[in-house]
């Protein structure tokens, strides 16, 4: 018989990796909302951000939770340049295109990153917090206080995000952009503005994802793929560019994953996710919320 | 036209100068030929650093041979020093199979050796096979030299196995937790035994060799647990949280160094394991690394490792005494300390050198046979009886794997390890958190 403090503590490892990957989708199903283009090097923006929130801690010293928001910015400037120089130029021409130019993004992102960091850290590198090693000890577990601040965290920039999206103007450009993209421009939108802002935001939650990742687990230049992949099955879940969905769909996603590797092994946690996700495409094909809702 | 003297005379010339010419071609072509060793491992790609690792120890070995005046070898009548070429095998198969490609046709080495991982040199051996070429591979595999199911393979007969399969390791597993553990955890009962370890055949053939010894031995040990997780995971917390319900009383994590210091920074911190009830480890000697004992910190304090070579400890006996000579070159030269891997690396050029030597030909197939009667003292990596020499009907070396329990050393601010299994190796022991 399963005690219930052992189920609790399941659901709580599912919350936590599934606030990751809300993040993670919350950029995507942005950049994909707006412009309607698939980044596939979206989880190399999140190691991206992981490592540079790690070398200013290794480095300078900074204060991990302090270095995030210095990452966030330099990746979601990042994510600017990207868009600016890269996917602007591709608009309109075949999707194939787009395709390709993402996946020369991952590789020169994963090997830059891996020529800068994999000779001194070898396979693996990981933030520590001043906040490591204590816990608030609740009996049955430990909770972290890293747990506690990355859900804050999370819940905070998100709270952020909608007050930025649905109670400022800037906000409803974006949402009428992701809408109807000809409207907008009509009404006076500088729709170019609005691609490039939301690719950084993008890039940005990218950052963030990568650097709470890298709190709470070890990461690689290459363990951003499996997080990206996740994030896009998140997007289909919730629905295409809604970002309630990305929400839901991330939490429910971490959820299923942490009781998958419980009950059937480490070996089912990605396919048993995936399952649900066809399951729910069968059920429901336009995905647990409305594309754009 | 001249006199039939003068004739004479300048053919005596002729012949002369081409006698000359053959021999200074032929004296040069004997200084220019080197004994060609190709390294066949990781430069590139997600292992490159242990790859690394080994070039660098390769590269110290060959310096220590070429220094002592080469490698006598009486076919050639001459002593020649050793040259390391390297093939890049991009830490994938596709690469392992261009990089031996490169070694074995380019390069023309005589003998190919190292690498890391398994899969990387699984992917050469067709090639190798093909070309009849000695190969002493140091990833961890037992199927170097076996099939599938466990026997020896005639069609693998240029291989030399020098590296302590997962089989050897599995088994010290149980020797150590029968001999260490149980009588502390669990003295009138079966101890048992909860294994988390990574889903390769790496990580089935160490659980193997465990459930092996176990049943071979009747050892009181009691399988609790046999989780497996992906290769490269880092989230374990649903599982260890599943094993801390089952209460076992050893908790055996198996996997590289950065699952294995993620597996136990989750099982002390996150899951909350008490060590007072669940011993952690021994973990795997392929996480004996220097960035082990700095990322680990004082949540691994009494943990325990199994070990062939070890990072900072030394076992005790004078057949060790050549360790501390080798790090202080290896980190003068490099300013880092080697991992286990780089020290194989190291002792295969050793062997192959050997090997070279009983042959006394660079002829290949003589080599083989070099190999397979080749008989040395021990290198670096311990071996049981103190003598290398590859057992006829597996072609392994059989390693005397030791275990470690770490302890956290205020001066270093770091953990240190003490050698506490086998006896005969040990220099503390065991001590109960």
């Amino acid at each position: 018989m399963l005690e219930p403090a052992v189920l609790l503590q399941i659901l709580l490892w599912g919350v936590i990796i599934g606030s990751v990957y809300m993040l993670l989708a919350t950029g995507l199903t942005l950049i994909f909302g707006v412009m309607k283009v698939v980044n596939f090097a979206h989880g190399e923006l999140m190691m991206t951000g992981a490592f540079l929130t790690f070398l200013l801690w290794h480095a300078l010293g900074l204060n991990p939770y302090l270095g995030i928001f210095v990452s966030m910015a330099a990746v979601g400037l990042v994510g600017v340049v990207i868009e600016r120089v890269g996917f602007r130029p591709l608009r309109g021409s075949a999707k194939i295109n787009e395709i390709f130019f993402s996946i020369a993004l991952i590789l020169i992102l994963q090997n830059g990153l891996a020529r800068i960091f994999v000779p001194t850290f070898r396979e693996y590198a990981q933030i520590r917090t001043p906040y490591a090693t204590a816990v608030i000890d609740l009996g049955f577990l430990n909770l972290r206080y890293d747990f506690v601040i990355l859900l804050l965290l999370t819940w905070a920039i998100m709270l952020g995000l909608y007050v930025f999206l649905f109670r400022t103007g800037f906000g409803r450009e974006v949402r009428g952009t992701s809408q109807n993209r000809v409207a907008s421009m009509l009404m006076g939108v500088n729709v170019q503005r609005i691609d490039m802002l939301s690719f950084g935001i993008g890039s940005a939650l990218a950052a963030l994802a990568g650097s709470l990742y890298g709190i709470i687990n070890p990461f690689s230049p290459y363990a951003g793929t499996m997080p990206a992949i996740k994030a896009f099955a998140v997007i289909i879940l919730g629905g295409l560019g809604s970002v309630p969905g990305a929400v839901v769909g991330g939490l429910l996603y971490g959820i299923v994953e942490s009781f998958a590797t419980f009950f059937l092994g480490g070996s089912w946690r990605d396919a048993f996710a995936f399952v649900l996700l066809i399951l729910v495409l069968l059920i429901r094909p336009e995905g647990i919320f409305r594309e754009g809702a | 036209m001249g006199s039939p003297g003068k004739k004479i005379f300048a053919i005596g010339v002729a012949v002369l100068a081409v006698l000359i010419t053959l021999g200074a071609f032929g004296s040069a072509a004997a200084q220019a030929k080197t004994i060609r060793l190709g390294l066949l491992t990781s430069m590139t790609g997600p292992a490159a650093a242990t790859g690394e690792d080994q070039k660098r120890a390769v590269t110290l070995a060959t310096e220590e041979l070429n220094a002592a005046g080469g490698v006598t070898v009486k076919e050639l009548n001459a002593k020649l020093k050793l040259e390391v070429l390297i093939g890049d095998d991009q830490t994938s198969r596709e690469g392992a199979v261009s990089g031996v490609t490169k070694l074995i046709i380019e390069d023309k080495v005589n003998i190919v050796f190292g690498g890391l991982g398994s899969a990387f040199g699984m992917a050469a051996l067709p090639l190798i096979r093909e070309h009849v070429v000695p190969y002493i591979p140091t990833p961890s595999t037992p199927l170097f030299t076996r099939t599938n199911d466990l026997g020896p393979d005639p069609s693998k007969f240029m291989v030399f196995h020098y590296q302590t399969t997962g089989l050897m390791f599995g088994a010290a597993v149980a020797d150590f937790l029968v001999k260490d553990i149980k009588p502390i955890m669990a003295p009138d009962k079966a101890l048992r035994v909860a294994w988390l370890y990574q889903d390769s055949p790496f990580g089935a053939e160490v659980f193997r060799g465990f459930t092996d010894r176990v049943k071979e031995g009747n050892l009181p040990l009691e399988t609790a647990a046999g989780e497996r997780f992906k290769v490269s995971e880092t989230d374990y917390r649903a599982q260890l949280t599943k094993i801390k319900a089952m209460s076992p009383h050893v908790l055996v994590p198996m996997g590289f160094r950065g699952e294995t210091v993620a597996m136990l920074q989750q099982a002390v911190l996150d899951v909350a394991f008490d060590m007072k009830k669940t011993h952690l480890g021994p973990v795997c000697a392929c996480a004996d690394d220097p960035l082990y004992y700095k990322d680990l910190g004082r949540i691994g304090q009494f943990t325990t490792m199994m070990s062939l070579y070890s990072t900072y400890a030394t076992p005790k006996g004078a057949a060790f005494a050549k360790w501390a000579a080798f790090r202080r070159n290896y980190e003068k030269k490099f300013g880092v300390l080697p991992g286990l891997l780089g020290v194989s690396a190291y002792d295969a050029v050793y062997v192959a050198a050997r090997a070279v030597e009983t042959a006394g030909s660079l002829d290949k197939k003589k080599i083989i046979d070099g190999l397979g009667k080749l008989e040395m003292d021990q290198m670096l990596l311990p071996v049981k009886g103190g003598k290398i020499k590859f057992d006829p009907k597996y072609r392994e070396v059989p390693f005397h794997v030791f275990a470690q329990q770490m302890l956290w050393d205020d001066k270093a601010k770091e953990l240190r390890p003490v050698i506490v299994w086998p006896p005969d190796l040990a220099d503390a022991k065991y001590r109960n958190p």
